[in-house]
């Protein structure tokens, strides 16, 4: 649950450090970030910059080095791995700039997925799949493999699979990375859409055109965040 | 015809670089080329050692000249009088049956007949057990035999019976015995007490028409009398004893050769039945309707092929499933490799190269590794014959059995790298030469996680193996439980601390009195030897399959079936049952006074009295051998004992009669029992040393201990469930081995649908059940083959088994808890693997 001020996310401080053999790489510096529920953000900069980085961390999937990060008012810092997997499992969806749909699986199974970890019902969780991918425009794929799918079509997918859980929050990686320019406005509409809908929507993109889908974009250079606009512009045509 | 030969040269040159190229990539990849080569050198191995012995003993042809032509003579049907069998009764004959089918018939080119007997060998001051035979004097002309010294016997040897004192030595025996002194001829033998002259000594590699025994000399059978003292009975018809060949003419078939045969039987049978009496009408003519059947005589008489043909055909087809699961391993090893030279194999296709041309360079380089598997396999062979074939010679007592490499054993070591090499090649050949060129080419990012589809070959041949596994585990179960079982047997007799052995005066000139006395005095010796606790003797050797039985008339039973009125007998020594440790259930045992002159008395078994005495106390009642109004019963029961294992340990336990040896007519031999402490086996050169002081030219023969006995009786059961457990454990860890591979490069593959997973709320758990999952599938797949398979080689083996059946529930319970075992096992590591996948790393894969 969000806190009073509707903050979802919170960030003091974060750094990140990787370290390989003797070499130190700072990936991200003293990053201070808050996120409101219901808020469209993108983070922007050019490749390298750390935008992946903050977004797995933003997601769970990775810990930062130093700092404190509250997701949904709770730290988890401290959390264990089991406790990550769960949150990630039902507090956060994830759009990949590679789709990662599992090629064995039927486009239902994929969506599945997150419902499955999650113990859902068998009724129900039909219902959600059936839910979320008609809401991608997608329902009439159930029984495809990812192979017999256009690029748009498997990322339609892979959303139908970061909604159909009820995240609080949308983790989207360079949504359009893979898709041609037209594919790739469809799905920013389809993000758009959802985040009109109440959606809280996390993007990280190095396209200035799609950053500008969102209400508020933050820029990162070297691991900083060096500019951040608070009005979104829409439309990028 | 240029043209011609330029393609043959450009295809010697390619297979030649494909040859060298191979050699480069097995030595490329040390590891792979090691785990194949070592997995098919186990297979191949242990099959060589296998084959080795299926080969010499099931296969080998008769090293006669055109074995093919010859048959063995069967007559099944009734029979009056003695009758000797080593298994099949139906192929002995008497000497006037023979003599007069040899000369009256028109379809054989010759006709051989033969009797193996025990021999007491003097020659050069020493006197060894041995073994003969006693053969017509066409025998080696028959089987078209040329001496190596001297000469062989001719139908002049055939003529006047007792009057043809001479003997052909065996190679081997003049080899062993003589160091191959050319000076041996015109040597005398005193043989059975008779003296012998050497006349010849037959061919190198021959040792008999019967494969597992090998005579040491051939004497003819017109000795029959001097070599058989007992019994001689060369011109009774009703004496059956004689082993049947004969050589069909050329051009004719079995069938023509059986007609023309039977044509002179008829008549010879309507003679023999002119002096049989006493039978009904329809026994008469049951006993004029008997044919003479042809079987088959390239491999000799197959006592020792029906024997253990089953046993070795059970291994065989085991041992036959290690090497397809240790080839199923290696073609799983090549498709892993191959899906890693895919690129490689596109570039190839890129460049020209056609599908077919690609999959003779990968054979090229199974064939390779297939020939580096053979040439350690055919080691490992070596040491298992030289292992094995010493152990089965001695436990069976067959002889002739060799451990050495010989061509059909090279061949059968080569065929098998072959097919090995093609079977565990061809399928990962064909399927890595599948890809389709361009897609593998374009370096493009992939927007799914790897499908497993491709690797779905390898789990199909990891079921396999598990089918095969379950196969040899249930096997190794069913023939280890018989194992148990029949070592649990109770066998009615003690085996601990005793020691026996076996004499044969008969043969060395004594007569049943003089026998007798030796018996006597032998015994009162023993029982002075410091240790000794008892002695007990017995004609037959106990536990040793041998048996001596006779119809009996049973006072106060009258008109007793047939098939209940055969019993078996064995003429024993007063302390016999106390020695062995037989509880007598009433009356007594017997004693010295049970002698010569003396009233006939017997001891019965306790399911004879059952059988025969039910609801009366068989003490001091009589029964007689022999049957009909003339027989009156006069040998008294003067005691009842617990049952015993008599012939073997898988016997029933059926109706014995225990004779006074003092009272027998003629003593063959006697085996001796001593219950000794301490040890056993400190007692043998005292025992040894005993009869030599008494007699220092009789052999002691079979000294061991009566453990050891029921070691040999159960020999066969022995090395199948040694062998079937030995199987059954190299084809689980072959099958580990087969998972383990799977589901390691399965992880490998699907680390980035794992990382997937897992990003989306995968727990450890989830990711270990997917593992468990793919290996749960692999075994079920199997389970589901491998079960009806297991349970039909099962029925097929039933009569191996014993107390414990095809259809046992617990033996396929204990397979599949075994399978499961190694499933899980197997899937420990890859699936601890997948579960430390980090999502992050695996999600860089794009």
């Amino acid at each position: 649950m969000a806190d009073a001020n509707g903050t979802l996310i919170k960030m003091q401080g974060v750094k990140k450090v990787f370290f390989t053999d003797e070499v130190e790489t700072h990936a991200l510096e003293e990053i201070h970030l808050e996120i409101k529920k219901g808020t469209y953000i993108s983070i922007a900069g050019p490749s390298g910059c750390g935008k992946s980085t903050l977004l797995s961390i933003l997601g769970l999937l990775d810990s930062p080095t130093d700092g404190n990060y509250e997701l949904n008012g709770q730290p988890v810092g401290k959390l264990t791995i089991s406790e990550r997997t769960r949150i990630r499992n039902r507090e956060i969806g994830f759009i990949f700039q590679a789709f990662n749909l599992i090629g064995d699986l039927t486009v239902y199974e994929n969506v599945e997925l997150p419902l499955t970890y999650r113990g859902t019902s068998s009724s129900e969780r039909k219902q959600k799949v059936q839910n979320a991918l008609e809401r991608v425009g997608m329902a009439h794929r159930l029984r495809h493999y990812p192979s017999q799918l256009s690029g748009g079509q498997q990322q339609r997918v892979a959303v139908a699979r970061a909604l159909v859980g009820d995240p609080l929050i949308l983790m989207a990686d360079e949504p359009t990375g893979n898709l041609d320019s037209k594919n790739g406005e469809a799905v920013m509409e389809l993000l758009r859409d959802l985040h009109r809908n109440g959606a809280t929507i996390c993007m990280v993109t190095h396209d200035q055109r799609y950053a500008n889908f969102a209400e508020r974009t933050i820029h990162l250079f070297d691991g900083r965040i060096v500019e951040e606009t608070q009005e979104a512009r829409v439309g990028a045509n | 015809m240029v043209a011609g030969s330029l393609d043959g040269e450009i295809l010697m040159r390619a297979i030649w670089q494909d040859i060298r190229f191979g050699a480069r990539m097995l030595a490329k990849h040390p590891g792979f080329t090691t785990i194949a080569v070592l997995t098919l050198a186990l297979g191949i191995g242990a099959n060589t050692a296998i084959f080795s012995l299926v080969n010499q003993v099931l296969l080998r042809r008769l090293p006669v000249q055109n074995p093919d032509e010859l048959v063995v003579l069967r007559s099944p049907g009734p029979m009056r009088g003695h009758v000797w069998s080593d298994g099949d009764e139906a192929q002995s004959f008497s000497y006037p049956m023979y003599k007069r089918l040899r000369d009256s018939n028109g379809v054989f080119s010759g006709m051989l007949a033969r009797f193996a007997i025990p021999a007491s060998i003097a020659s050069r001051g020493q006197t060894e057990r041995g073994s003969g035979e006693l053969v017509s004097g066409n025998y080696f002309d028959v089987l078209g035999l040329h001496p190596t010294l001297g000469r062989l016997f001719t139908s002049d040897d055939d003529r006047v019976p007792g009057a043809q004192p001479v003997a052909v030595l065996s190679h081997a025996y003049w080899t062993r015995r003589f160091g191959g002194d050319p000076n041996v001829l015109n040597q005398t033998l005193l043989v059975n007490n008779a003296p012998l002259t050497i006349i010849g000594v037959a061919p190198a590699g021959f040792t008999g028409i019967q494969i597992g025994q090998a005579a040491d000399i051939f004497v003819p059978l017109m000795m029959k009398g001097q070599m058989t003292p007992e019994r001689n009975g060369l011109e009774e018809w009703d004496n059956y004893w004689l082993a049947v060949l004969a050589r069909r003419k050329p051009g004719l078939s079995m069938a023509q050769a059986e007609a023309g045969i039977n044509a002179a039987y008829r008549p010879l049978l309507q003679d023999q039945l002119a002096q049989i009496n006493g039978w009904d009408p329809q026994k008469r003519q049951k006993f004029l309707d008997k044919k003479v059947l042809l079987v088959a005589g390239a491999k000799g008489r197959t006592t020792l092929q029906n024997d253990s043909g089953q046993p070795l055909i059970a291994l065989f087809v085991m041992v036959a499933l290690v090497l397809l699961i240790a080839c199923t391993n290696v073609a799983n090893l090549l498709l892993a490799q191959g899906a890693a030279r895919q690129r490689e194999l596109a570039i190839r296709a890129a460049m020209g190269a056609s599908r077919g041309r690609m999959i003779q360079q990968l054979l090229a380089e199974s064939l390779l590794c297939a020939l580096a598997g053979g040439a350690a396999g055919l080691l490992i062979g070596a040491w298992l014959m030289n292992l094995l074939t010493p152990i089965v010679a001695s436990n069976l007592s067959v002889k002739g059995l060799s451990a050495s490499l010989d061509l059909g054993v090279l061949g059968f070591a080569a065929g098998a790298t072959l097919i090995s090499g093609v079977f565990f090649g061809l399928l990962p050949a064909w399927r890595v030469t599948r890809t389709a060129v361009a897609q593998t080419l374009k370096d493009q990012a992939t927007t799914t996680s790897a499908g497993t589809s491709h690797v779905n070959a390898r789990k199909m041949l990891v079921a396999g193996q598990v089918a095969f596994t379950l196969l040899l585990l249930a096997g190794a179960f069913l023939f280890t439980r018989t194992l148990w079982n029949l070592r649990k047997q109770n066998l009615g007799l003690r085996t601990e601390n005793v020691v026996t052995f076996a004499i044969s005066p008969i043969l060395n000139g004594y007569d049943t009195s003089r026998s007798i006395a030796l018996i006597d005095q032998l015994r009162a010796r023993m029982a002075g030897v410091p240790g000794v606790r008892a002695v007990g003797t017995s004609e037959l050797g106990t536990l040793t399959g041998s048996d001596m039985g006779s119809n009996v008339t049973i006072e106060g039973s009258k008109d007793l079936a047939a098939e209940d009125s055969h019993i078996n007998f064995d003429p024993i020594s007063p302390g016999y049952f106390s020695t062995l440790g037989v509880p007598l259930l009433s009356g007594r045992e017997f004693n010295e006074g049970d002698g010569p002159g003396k009233a006939k008395v017997a001891v019965i078994s306790e399911a004879m009295a059952k059988k025969y005495f039910a609801g009366r106390n068989p003490l001091g009642l009589h029964f007689a051998f022999g049957a009909g109004n003339d027989t009156k019963p006069n040998i008294e029961i003067v005691g009842v004992v617990k049952d015993v294992k008599q012939d073997h340990v898988r016997s029933a336990d059926l109706p014995y009669i225990y004779l006074p040896y003092a009272q027998q007519p003629t003593i063959r031999e006697m085996t001796f029992y001593t219950y000794t402490q301490p040890d056993p086996l400190l007692a043998v050169s005292a025992l040894r040393s005993t009869v030599q002081e008494l007699d220092a030219n009789l052999p002691i023969f079979g000294i061991k201990t009566m453990e050891r006995v029921v070691d040999e009786d159960l020999f066969g059961e022995r090395m199948v469930a040694a062998l079937s457990a030995t199987f059954g454990t190299l084809a689980a860890l072959l099958a580990a081995m087969g998972i383990y591979g799977v589901l390691a490069y399965l992880v490998v593959q699907r680390t980035r649908e794992i990382g997937i997973r897992m990003a989306l709320g995968a727990e450890t758990a989830h990711v270990r059940l997917l593992i468990v999952k793919e290996v749960g599938t692999m075994v079920l797949l199997g389970v589901a083959v491998g079960l009806p398979l297991a349970y039909g080689l099962a029925r097929l083996s039933e009569s191996l088994l014993f107390g414990v059946h095809a259809s046992d529930p617990t033996v396929y319970a204990l397979g599949l808890a075994l399978i499961a075992v190694i499933a899980l096992a197997a899937c420990y590591i890859p699936a601890r693997r997948a579960t430390r996948v980090d999502p992050l790393v695996a999600l860089r894969y794009e």
